[in-house]
């Protein structure tokens, strides 16, 4: 054969190898992921009676402000083993819903690592980039009060001096208070506080965004049929990875 | 046998060969250099405004566009898609076409097409910076920008594929392996990624991970290579004699060939992704050292005796300094894709001088030197003035050295401290503070260097270079060393 016919053959051979198997056929192999439903026994101890329960339509709409904002590019939404990788699990709410969560009784609160169909409802999954803020997979988790959120969005550094984050007042509107404060108008105080007679109220695009963060709780109970551990103690899943 | 006036009408004819070959290159050549040095200057301002962000977030306001998820990504696409690659087509056209020894009969279709390619970056980085990006590394643009891009990509290599065709020498050469390989590589990764990513999406972590993945054959199937291409050409040209070991090469290229595919993915080690595919692309990483090695060694072992080259002629000295940098850039990626390091680096501001280290150390220094090489041969005038190219190259070495030091320790401040879970997450940023401030003052090192080099090049094409005597020198040509015997 020709030189240079072997030389394309082999180069052709040397890349399709990958291209098959890392990347067709994992492609392949999940395209038609689905949700699982939960057995009888492990409907009382999990969330929603399919694993992972899915989300809202208006969750979709945040997803894609968070894509095209670049949210990536400091955040991470995954949760790294505690065996080779360090301590992820351990921070608290990071894995899941942690130890102080109140929860109702008999249900556990589970620390796990996040598998596949955790991110099944989005069109990517945002495993992020760049650590320069804190990981989001668990982020519903810990946020408690919406306005703050709201807030820390608007003006970083209202909410906390330190922080490095880009203030996102494009999603926001100025507007004049009406005959009393909009229900919606962000509690900014000194001098992030809007001129007199002015609030602060999140746009339908700040909204989608913070609705989307909300959803991100990925600790849901993986059901037996996944090899998840059932009705077992939810913390044996993380490896080890309890909260000392 | 061939008489001395033989010899001389052969090296007559040679010589008008050549330049006859410049000069029907030198427009599409020209055009691919200014236009990627163009983007050079606007990828670098960006990096520095991205850069700036990180440390003093509200310096620059609150302006949507100046965000960072907005100016690293456009940053990022604009050095690798408006800089590299179209510095990478300029050399790769005019190396093919001097190896080949083919005229360029018509370029209309290659200029063409180099509009186009502008074109798509254009509305790519335009298209971040207003918040149409889509958060894939290095995949940001705007979905269905790929499309155009793709097409421009596909005239051009082929230009590069038929002169090979065309070509009227016996002897196929390394550096023609590697820019065939690269013209063969980037669009098959880039059209599977795009196509299934935008298109026919699989899982959320798939596409996910089909994104680190052609984050990394980007890295390692098309920078890599048309680098490595331009050194294979430049080193033996310098010293004046062939590759050292066509047997070391020959190892070098094939197993960079069996692994470059493979890598990527350890990007997600530890992730939410069948255990295995981190730990392949992993373990493809470490073993490119492999090549790394036996392209070293080549190189030296061709450069022997000869290093001298590199205190006078401009270009030995950035190819060489872009042939070190390659191994840090080797060595760093396998060192991120061990556990032990990796852990520490994964999601820091490591991994950005990892990138860094082959995007401007490796890739960038090479093509520098290619560009002091090549400008004067099509534009028929010597660079200016030595001491503006050692100006660029000082400020270019000190600043991509001063962002890499910078960058990886800030990455292991910030891996190291993130560790410690029982404390406060906002520390773990803040300690890679003051090393961010001095990545911002090596990015102004950077931006000054190549204000420098965009003069120096703009001179050239306006042929305002020097119109006589030998080629320009950083240093006055010892000649006296040069009689010295080789030593071992």
């Amino acid at each position: 054969m020709n030189p240079i016919k072997s030389f394309t053959i082999l180069l052709g051979l040397a890349f399709s190898a990958p291209w098959l198997m890392l990347v067709m056929m994992p492609h392949l192999a999940f395209r038609d992921l689905q949700a699982t439903a939960y057995s009888e026994e492990e409907l009382e101890l999990a969330d929603g009676s399919v694993y992972p329960p899915g989300g809202a339509g208006r969750i979709a709409r945040g997803h894609e402000i968070y894509t095209k904002e670049g949210c990536a590019y400091c955040h991470t939404q995954m949760v790294r083993p505690t065996e080779a990788l360090g301590t992820d699990m351990w921070r608290p709410g990071w894995a899941g819903r942690g130890p102080n969560w109140q929860g109702e009784e008999g249900k556990p609160a589970p620390l796990r690592t996040l598998r596949p169909e955790d991110y099944m409802e989005e069109p990517i999954a945002h495993l992020g980039i760049q650590r320069n803020g804190p990981d989001l997979s668990n982020v519903g988790w810990r946020i408690e009060d919406i306005s703050l959120l709201h807030q820390s969005l608007y003006s970083p550094r209202s909410v906390n001096p330190r922080s490095n984050m880009p203030a996102y007042k494009h999603l926001y509107r100025l507007q004049r208070k009406g005959s009393e404060a909009s229900r919606k108008a962000l509690p900014l105080k000194g001098e992030y506080a809007p001129k007199d007679g002015y609030e602060v109220v999140p746009t339908e695009r700040a909204d989608a965004l913070v609705s989307y963060l909300m959803s991100l709780r990925k600790d849901h109970l993986i059901p037996k049929a996944l090899g998840g551990p059932g009705a077992a103690p939810a913390t044996a899943a993380a490896g080890g990875a309890t909260t000392p | 046998m061939a008489n001395p006036t033989n010899n001389q009408t052969a090296a007559t004819d040679d010589a008008l060969q050549r330049a006859a070959i410049d000069r029907s290159l030198r427009v599409p050549v020209i055009f691919f250099f200014t236009s990627g040095l163009a983007w050079l200057f606007v990828s670098l301002v960006l990096g520095l405004l991205a850069s700036i962000q990180l440390h003093s977030p509200d310096l620059l306001g609150a302006c949507p566009l100046m965000s960072y998820g907005r100016l690293q990504p456009a940053h990022m696409n604009a050095f690798i898609y408006g800089w590299a690659f179209q510095v990478g087509f300029g050399a790769a056209l005019w190396m093919m076409a001097r190896l080949c020894r083919i005229t360029l009969p018509r370029v209309a279709s290659l200029v063409v097409a180099g509009h186009l390619w502008n074109l798509g970056v254009t509305i790519g980085v335009a298209g971040v910076l207003l918040g149409e990006g889509t958060s894939i590394q290095f995949l940001d643009f705007p979905k269905g920008v790929w499309i155009l891009m793709l097409a421009a990509y596909c005239v051009i290599a082929g230009y590069i594929v038929m002169m090979f065709k065309a070509r009227r020498e016996e002897h196929v050469y390394i550096s023609q392996w590697y820019l065939l390989a690269a013209c063969f590589w980037f669009p098959w990764s880039y059209f599977t990624a795009n196509l299934l990513i935008h298109h026919f999406p699989s899982a959320a972590v798939i596409n996910a991970a089909i994104g680190s993945w052609y984050a990394g054959t980007l890295m390692i199937l098309w920078i890599v290579p048309i680098a490595l291409g331009t050194t294979y050409y430049l080193i033996p040209k310098l010293v004046g004699r062939p590759v050292a070991s066509y047997q070391l090469a020959f190892a070098s290229f094939w197993s960079l060939a069996m692994l470059g595919g493979w890598v990527g993915l350890q990007h997600y080690m530890g992730g939410p992704l069948p255990a295995w595919m981190p730990s392949v692309s992993g373990a493809a990483m470490i073993f490119l050292v492999v090549p790394m090695v036996f392209i070293g060694l080549n190189h030296h072992n061709t450069m022997k005796g000869h290093h001298d080259i590199i205190h006078y002629s401009p270009t030995a000295r950035f190819v060489c300094f872009g042939a070190f940098a390659f191994n840090a850039f080797i060595l760093l990626g396998a060192a991120f894709s061990l556990f032990r390091f990796g852990k520490y680096f994964q999601f820091t501001h490591g991994e950005l001088g990892y990138y860094m280290t082959g995007l401007y150390g490796f890739f960038s220094m090479v093509m520098f030197g290619a560009i002091y090489y090549i400008m004067p041969r099509l534009m028929g005038c010597e660079w200016r003035s030595g001491k503006w190219i050692r100006f660029h190259f000082w400020f270019s070495a000190y600043g991509t050295g001063a962002m890499l030091i910078a960058l990886i320790m800030a990455g292991l401040f910030q891996g190291r401290q993130a560790m410690a879970f029982d404390q406060e997450f906002a520390l773990s940023v803040e300690v890679s503070y003051g090393f961010l401030v001095g990545r911002s003052l090596a990015w102004c090192f950077i931006i000054l260097s190549n204000l420098m080099f965009l003069f120096h090049v703009l001179l050239m094409i306006c042929r305002l270079g020097r119109r006589s005597g030998e080629a320009t020198y950083i240093h006055p040509r010892d000649r006296e060393h040069e009689m010295k015997p080789a030593q071992a």
